[in-house]
């Protein structure tokens, strides 16, 4: 099973780990009812049996089972029985265990739900995407960019940063236009000095609590240009509202970046000091 | 002179001695006697012969104004745009009456003539709660008609007024219709089916038709012709003395329902529309002129007036030769040779072309109008000086189709309608464009899909139509994947398959097109599309949807046994017996599995190649692997 990245956290990612928490519950719980010496996981075949079931508690417990034994061997047999008609509870779930298992070869099947007529199953699929990160997954998330409904929209901008798609920053800058407002942390992520610079422009004109997660993905960076980095502390010091106040305190004490970053905090704490109440 | 209405008991006893001498014989002097002969040829071809030597009808260049909040009556004459007088009447009800030399209107209780160049009052009469049915003149005579209206026990008046007096004043148990005047004879339409041929200088009745298969409520002068009808409109003359329709020049529309249905001729023998009503703005206008073995409409155009849009009907029939829109709804109109005069509530009065709908002249009155009245008879206008038109009948069509006002649905319908009877390329881009529009009204769009859907031209628009799907950041939105697929399966437009297919899975393709876009997908007979339908019958057939998506599932089975035949089994076998997937699917499957047994069992499979006969498609991929 392959690790996520390591990243500040993000509603897809914080949706994954509740799934992966649920199925381990779940598979207590079944295991729990067992004689220990019964105790073992569940075999490929008897996992393809349940989801063969009519029954739908069966087709759960099957989808559960699948989590839990983890393998990428399972994959095509989830991609069978989804493309077989699941309805939408157990359709979620088998997207969920696809994404908890995390393995490139549910690209095929999840890229096809990303284009499920539902839009939640699209914004689950997008999240799996994301954590499994197939050959093409950043093509499929720019297309998920476009989608009609917001909270796919969201999910596939942050997918965007997640995996690290640098292409991608020109198409963020748009769907930021058109209001996807999660698609700023993710320009903070990928962009370069002149990105982060026009990212700052939106400040202002983005409500701040949107901009302030973006802000701090791009204070982080240390491989950024120190200028870029104080250019972010002086616009935020010309803003001179509270909430900016507040942020470049919080920066001031943290550990942001580490010692590179020391220059920075200075400079925060000075600025934050200058801002009046 | 004013004249006073007798007491009820004086005309009573003027009715009653008319009846008197009608009844003394054949031929009475009195109008309207039922003893009077009908339908004599010699009768009906002195007439005409009369008819044929004298000058054509007068006619006028003023057009009057009515209206009642704010009160006012003013003549306007269209030739020097100059306004010629104006009153203020109290309770004025209905349209003013134009005739050559007078305007009549009914004002409370009165009927009264005004002289129509100075608006100086003529006659002032008690209408005895009769309405003003219609009214006509030449250079000499006038003829105003008054009713209760109705049948049995109806009542009427016919008023003949000569050098600015009135000369007769006649009452009469029939109920009647609009009068025309023309060579000094009154054309008198009267209880449905009748028409008097009256001479102006007495009233004496010299000629009378009765037919039995049409209702005839007005009279029209036309040149120097006279024309009859209600329905239809037929010219007068000795052809008439066979007392049917079929047997005279006639013409009939034949344009299929039109918005507000408004009649070819008014119906006279109902109250005419009050002040505001809609049939002002309703209504059918023509000009009839000699034709061979025919009535022919002047310039070949029926106008249909809707509010505030303008048809040009070909010939009477359902094709449009312009449209238009005016800024105001048109309140009052008249067919003239070389066009179609209009006003509008704005006051506004313009002349449009016959030919392409344009403007050749527009004055404006300067007083709003609750109708506006004309009565013209020749050309009102240069025919050359209409400038070029913008654009095309397609165009002008597309514009009423887009009208944002919600009142005018019936006329946007027509519009698409007749947009979907021009051959020319450009129409399938605006079919696409109102179909795709959800903001039209349901039935206009419905048109606007329908007409697309059996377009076989415009296969250009509809590939690049195709082509688009909807995405949040490009701000494009789904194309009508249903109807377009419809009228490319029938343009048999291969290219377009993989675009269709390609709607087919895109999540934001309308779940109201899906139905159209699998039968489109179905027509095509191509196998490869076999396959994709059963994927997303597969993806879906387990979920709860909405009842397009519900009736799609249901049409994609039906597409799969159509597209494979038998190699459609193990497909249907699947959806029939799964108990997890919704029961319209599985009886569908159920219903296509009887379908091929049937079939089988007619046709008993000999060798492979019989079972490959018997598969419906012919072309494309082979049958799509079963994997369960």
């Amino acid at each position: 099973m392959s690790q996520p990245k390591s990243m500040p956290s993000t509603p897809a990612r914080a949706r994954t780990e509740a799934a992966l928490v649920g199925l381990a519950l779940a598979v207590l719980s079944v295991t729990a009812a067992q004689p220990a010496n019964a105790q073992k996981g569940p075999t490929l075949k008897e996992i393809q049996a349940q989801l063969e079931s009519d029954d739908p508690a069966t087709i759960q417990a099957g989808l559960e089972s699948a989590g839990l034994l983890g393998s990428p061997k399972v994959i095509p047999v989830l991609a069978e029985r989804v493309r077989l008609g699941l309805r939408p509870d157990l359709l979620r779930t088998a997207v969920d265990t696809l994404g908890v298992i995390g393995h490139p070869s549910a690209g095929p099947i999840l890229f096809e739900l990303v284009l499920h007529r539902r839009a939640d199953v699209r914004q689950l699929a997008v999240g799996a995407v994301v954590v499994t990160n197939p050959p093409g997954t950043e093509g499929v998330l720019l297309t998920a960019l476009g989608d009609d409904d917001p909270q796919v929209r969201d999910a596939a901008a942050e997918g965007l940063g997640t995996i690290g798609a640098k292409h991608a920053v020109k198409t963020l800058f748009l769907a930021l236009d058109r209001g996807v407002v999660a698609a700023a942390p993710s320009i903070a992520q990928l962009g370069a000095a002149g990105d982060i610079e026009q990212l700052l422009r939106y400040l202002g004109k983005v409500p701040f609590v949107s901009m302030a997660p973006a802000l701090t993905h791009a204070l982080a960076r240390t491989e950024l240009p120190q200028a870029t980095r104080l250019t972010i502390v002086t616009r935020l010091e010309e803003l001179a509202t509270p909430e900016t106040r507040a942020f470049l305190e919080t920066f001031a004490q943290s550990n942001s970046g580490g010692a590179a970053n020391e220059a920075t905090r200075r400079a925060a704490r000075a600025a934050a000091e200058r801002i009046v109440h | 002179m004013k004249h006073r209405i007798l007491s009820f008991g004086s005309k009573f006893s003027a009715a009653t001695a008319l009846l008197g001498l009608a009844a003394c014989g054949g031929g009475a002097s009195g109008a309207l006697s039922p003893t009077f002969p009908d339908n004599r040829a010699d009768d009906l071809a002195s007439v005409e012969a009369r008819l044929a030597a004298a000058p054509a009808h007068p006619g006028t260049s003023v057009a009057v104004l009515t209206s009642a909040r704010p009160a006012h009556l003013v003549a306007f004459d269209t030739a020097s745009g100059t306004r010629l007088w104006e009153k203020q009447p109290a309770d004025i009800r209905g349209a003013a009456l134009v005739t050559p030399t007078l305007v009549i209107t009914h004002e409370g209780d009165d009927v009264v003539g005004r002289a129509l160049q100075t608006g100086d009052e003529r006659f002032r009469l008690d209408t005895d709660q009769m309405s003003v049915i219609g009214a006509d003149g030449d250079a000499d005579s006038t003829a105003i008609a008054l009713s209760t209206g109705g049948g049995i026990g109806a009542r009427s008046r016919l008023l003949i007024v000569r050098g600015g007096s009135i000369a007769k004043d006649q009452i009469v148990d029939h109920a009647l219709g609009v009068p025309a005047v023309q060579a000094g004879m009154v054309f008198l339409p009267w209880d449905n089916q009748n028409v008097s041929v009256l001479d102006a200088a007495d009233a004496h009745e010299i000629a009378r038709v009765r037919l039995t298969d049409e209702v005839v409520s007005a009279a029209r002068a036309s040149g120097s012709r006279m024309y009859i009808g209600g329905t239809s409109v037929l010219a007068f003359g000795a052809a008439l003395s066979a007392g049917k329709r079929e047997a005279a020049v006639h013409f009939t529309p034949s344009t299929g329902p039109l918005p507000g249905e408004p009649r070819f001729l008014p119906d006279s023998y109902r109250p005419p529309p009050p002040l505001g009503g809609a049939q002002h703005s309703v209504r059918l206008e023509w000009r009839p002129e000699p034709g061979t073995n025919a009535v022919a409409l002047s310039d070949g155009n029926l106008y249909l007036v809707y509010y505030k849009t303008v048809f040009a009907l070909d010939h009477g029939e359902r094709k449009a030769t312009w449209a238009r829109l005016t800024d105001t709804d048109i309140v009052g109109a008249q067919a003239v040779p070389g066009g179609l005069l209009i006003g509008e509530q704005s006051g506004r009065v313009s002349l449009l072309d016959a030919r392409t709908g344009e403007t050749v002249w527009s004055k404006s009155v300067g007083r709003t109008a609750q109708a506006i009245s004309f009565n013209a008879q020749t050309a009102m206008g240069s025919a050359g000086a209409a400038k070029a038109a913008d654009g095309s009948t397609t165009d002008a069509l597309a514009a009423v189709a887009q009208s944002l006002d919600v009142r005018l649905a019936p006329a946007q319908a027509l519009a698409v309608d007749l947009l979907g009877g021009l051959s020319d390329e450009a129409v399938a881009g605006h079919l696409i464009t109102l179909c795709e529009n959800r903001r039209l009204p349901k039935g206009v769009r419905a048109q606007a899909c329908k007409s697309l859907a059996e377009r076989a031209t415009g296969t250009d628009e509809i590939i690049f139509a195709l082509t688009r799907h909807a995405s949040f950041l490009e701000g494009s939105t789904a194309p009508p994947a249903g109807a377009l697929g419809l009228a490319a399966a029938k343009a048999k437009l291969k290219d377009a398959l993989p675009l269709l297919i390609a709607h087919l899975k895109d999540p934001h393709t309308p779940s109201d097109e899906l139905p159209a876009l699998m039968m489109a997908l179905a027509q095509f007979k191509d196998r490869s599309a076999a396959a994709p339908i059963r994927d997303f019958v597969r993806m879906y057939h387990a979920d709860d949807w909405e009842a397009d998506l519900v009736k799609a599932l249901v049409l994609g089975v039906d597409a799969m046994r159509a597209l494979l035949g038998p190699a459609a089994r193990d497909a249907l076998e699947e959806f029939a017996a799964n108990p997890l997937g919704m029961s319209e699917v599985r009886n569908e499957a159920t219903k296509e599995l009887a379908k091929l047994d049937t079939k089988s069992a007619a046709t008993p499979s000999k060798n492979e190649g019989t079972a490959a006969d018997n598969a419906e498609p012919s072309q494309g991929a082979p049958a799509p692997s079963q994997t369960r």
